[in-house]
């Protein structure tokens, strides 16, 4: 029972956090827009790595210790039937949140850009409806497509990056550090929260084809995410400058609006629009995979596929409910609300099973 | 059972799709080319009487835009038409002029942004903050300031264009490729930026009408008489309109204008003209055409002083005397008297500076950027400190080419 039967390769593992972790890089560069780092947001996003890495860390290893059990089943063994079913409901409920923040950002964007008629819903519903195909599908088609996305995906990602660079001032980016530390210390707040995305390893690890390799995937895929965060820290300063880049909705995407490649090469923002559609696609359904595996597991379901409707329309809703509106999303990220919110969340249950592990371990249980 | 699922969700989908299927027939928001206006040129006026904004707007006309041979500029319908509306806001006055307009105005291809004089006075930041907030608008638009009357400007022909926008800009372009007459800042991105960083004032290129007398030019003109070949273009871009923030303060004339060139390392091209030597009525003009300069601060206590160091190479592209000396002495002289005119040009454009008291040349964003530690002791006083700025030029000027003869003709 519960068994983890379908099966991923790591490299598949590393295509799904790349693109989960590099999505919200172009969807509002928190780096810049969460607080007053400007032209130290690249410094800020070096420090995010590392940061973020630790967190990583502490996700993956627990995971590891029970290769084929996901966080539902090994909280239960570490804490015991009732708490263990009661801590494990964090991550579920994270899960959830995620995947309706990321939904709601994606609305937003193209409603004020592109789509300001349409209701979200429409917008919404229709990625909602082909995430929860590919999760009704199962975790294999997940992982295959995650391997077609993932070139279209880094390529819209790069040429969006590259493009500017014709016109980017690297001046801007000075001075350094011209306002303390404090400010990029501050910075990397939010980003680093926001690795709870990494949280899907609870989940995704006894599906993984090398359990033993999952976590030095899922540190490289944050290496790389990292790289394109720095790189997209610095082409967004020196592009548009750090007060039009911090004051912007969605920085990168004013950058690629902002830019005149030539006379007759302008006007290019299909390829982060298009790279954030893919990526939001794969993140949705890897929340909703480790959502719907989660709760059945709770529940003791055998078949998480029929979860999937009812909990795509909660996730919808909430998306739609949960802010009122943009600058709602916006303050939320503001790194005095986001980071105790999300790092409670990820953290808290993940401190208590690591203390059961250790004190079970000098019980030598394991 | 799991292939009644699989079934039940093929026919689920098919239902969910088939009816997507009526869309991709039209546009998303049933707004077809065919009922929308595009703006090309955007002007911004105030009316000081009223207190209101007006928007102009030049509205590229399909009708008009020539798609053969036969239909020129001029050759029947005008190829554009300018609209005006008021409003208290810049949204208002678009809206105002959708009243009276037959399209629904779209904003995305706007070319050139341009203010008018009692607009610049009056401040930027409303039309500003209007641009950087709407969805259609770009930052790769142009920005100018008018000076003359901006409506008639939009109404204006130009002899080889057919829209206005497009005229500007090319007319822009050759300019910052051929010369050195307005400053670099081509896109409202640039006047962002300008805006926001510390140390620099704002400086946008201006336009200035020219009109010949008793000549009436665009729309007046009646879209049907043929264009005459001699008309000169309406336009006149040269020069710069200098701001204290978002404030018209003043204006640089060409000569200035090189000389913040030099300074901020923005000279393409520049042609200068001196006499022949022992032929005081005979000229012959220089070419700079690579250019490099590069300033840096000295600060000690409140007092700032600024090196720069200017290297320019020019060739010689025609001379009227009639022979070219090709000693050592000829070629110092014209090299000591290019960096005699590019001295001065800097002289010039800081005297007017100082005088405005506007540090257009970003000497404190220099700093700001370079020895943050002294920004933040000076910024306070920088605009008494910015007048005192001792500036010392090193210009390094040399000719180099002289053209493909050596002697100037020998006629009989």
């Amino acid at each position: 029972m519960f068994l983890f039967t379908e099966k991923i390769g790591n490299s598949q593992l590393f295509n799904i956090l790349f693109i989960m972790r590099t999505t919200i890089v172009i969807s509002f560069l928190p780096v810049l827009t969460t607080t007053q780092a400007l032209q130290d947001a690249w410094l800020a996003s070096i420090i995010t790595f590392f940061l973020s890495a630790l967190c990583v860390y502490l996700i993956g290893r627990l995971a590891l210790i029970f290769p084929d059990k996901s966080i539902i089943q090994y909280s239960q063994e570490l804490l015991g039937s009732w708490p263990g079913r009661l801590f494990s409901l964090f991550y579920p409920g994270l899960f959830l949140f995620m995947g309706a923040t990321d939904l709601r950002i994606y609305g937003e964007l193209l409603r004020s850009v592109f789509l300001p008629e349409t209701p979200l819903i429409v917008i919404q519903s229709s990625i909602v409806i082909a995430a929860v195909m590919v999760v009704y599908a199962g975790l294999e088609p997940l992982g295959r497509m995650a391997d077609l996305i993932f070139p279209v995906f880094t390529l819209s990602i790069l040429f969006t990056l590259l493009f500017p660079v014709v016109e980017a001032d690297f001046g801007n980016l000075q001075p350094v550090l011209y306002n303390g530390w404090r400010p990029v210390l501050f910075a990397t707040l939010t980003p680093v929260a926001i690795i709870a995305q990494y949280a899907h390893l609870t989940m995704l690890i006894p599906s993984v084809v090398e359990p033993q390799k999952a976590l030095r995937s899922a540190l490289s895929s944050l290496l790389w995410a990292s790289l394109i965060l720095v790189f997209a820290a610095l082409i967004v300063v020196a592009v548009l400058g750090a007060d039009e880049g911090a004051r912007a909705a969605f920085p990168v995407f004013k950058l690629i609006r902002a830019i005149r490649i030539s006379e007759f090469l302008e006007r290019i923002e299909a390829f982060p629009t298009f790279a954030w559609g893919l990526g939001l696609f794969i993140t949705l359904s890897v929340n909703l995979y480790s959502l719907s595996k989660g709760l059945s597991q709770l529940c003791r379901l055998k078949n998480h596929r029929h979860l999937l409707l009812p909990l795509a329309v909660i996730l919808s809703t909430l998306a739609l409910q949960g802010y009122s509106d943009f600058l709602e999303i916006r303050s939320f990220f503001k790194p005095q609300v986001a980071a105790p919110f999300v790092f409670f969340l990820l953290l808290f249950p993940l401190a208590v099973l690591w203390t059961a592990y250790f004190f079970k371990k000098k019980d030598s249980v394991f | 059972m799991m292939q009644k699922n699989i079934f039940l969700l093929r026919l689920l989908l098919l239902g969910l799709f088939l009816p997507l299927l009526a869309f991709p027939t039209g546009c998303w928001d049933r707004r077809e080319p065919s009922l929308l206006g595009v703006v090309t040129v955007a002007a911004f006026d105030y009316n000081p009487q009223t207190g209101m904004l007006q928007v102009i707007a030049q509205v590229a006309n399909p009708l008009g835009i020539s798609t053969g041979e036969n239909s020129g500029p001029g050759g029947g319908e005008n190829p554009f038409w300018v609209v005006k509306a008021d409003g208290h806001t810049v949204y208002e006055a678009i809206k105002n002029i959708e009243k009276v307009s037959t399209r629904k105005l779209i904003w995305s291809h706007l070319e050139a942004v341009l203010f008018s004089e009692t607009m610049a006075t009056e401040g930027l930041r409303p039309v500003l903050d209007y641009i950087d907030r709407e969805r259609q608008a770009r930052l790769i638009a142009r920005p100018f300031v008018v000076r003359g009357d901006v409506r008639q400007l939009l109404e204006s022909k130009f002899p080889l264009e057919e829209l206005g926008g497009q005229a500007l800009i090319r007319q822009l372009l050759t300019i910052r490729m051929e010369d050195a007459f307005m400053p670099e800042i081509d896109s409202l991105l640039r006047l962002f930026h300008h805006l926001t960083v510390p140390g620099v004032e704002l400086i946008l290129p201006r336009i200035e009408m020219q009109v010949e007398e008793g000549e009436d030019n665009g729309a007046k003109n009646g879209g049907n008489s043929k264009m005459k070949t001699g008309r000169p273009n309406p336009v006149k871009i040269s020069g710069a309109a200098l701001f204290r923030g978002d404030r018209l303060s003043g204006y640089f004339d060409e000569k200035e204008i090189a000389g913040y060139l030099w300074i901020t390392e923005n000279i393409r091209r520049q042609t200068m003209v001196f006499t022949c030597p022992g032929e005081a009525d005979k000229y012959l003009t220089v070419e700079v055409y690579c250019s490099s300069s590069n300033l840096k601060a000295e600060v000690q206590g409140d007092n700032v002083r600024m090196h720069l160091f200017v290297r320019a190479e020019g060739k010689l592209q025609d001379f009227a005397g009639l022979k070219l000396p090709l000693d050592e002495d000829f070629r110092k002289s014209l090299n000591r008297r290019m960096a005699t005119v590019i001295h001065n040009q800097i002289d010039t454009a800081l005297l007017k500076a100082r005088e405005l008291n506007l540090d257009i040349f970003g000497f404190g964003y220099e700093l700001y950027k370079n020895r943050p530690q002294d920004w933040k002791r000076l910024e306070e006083k920088w605009p008494e400190i910015f007048s005192k700025v001792e500036v010392e030029p090193n210009v390094h000027a040399i000719v180099r080419c002289y053209g493909l003869v050596v002697d100037p003709i020998r006629i009989r």
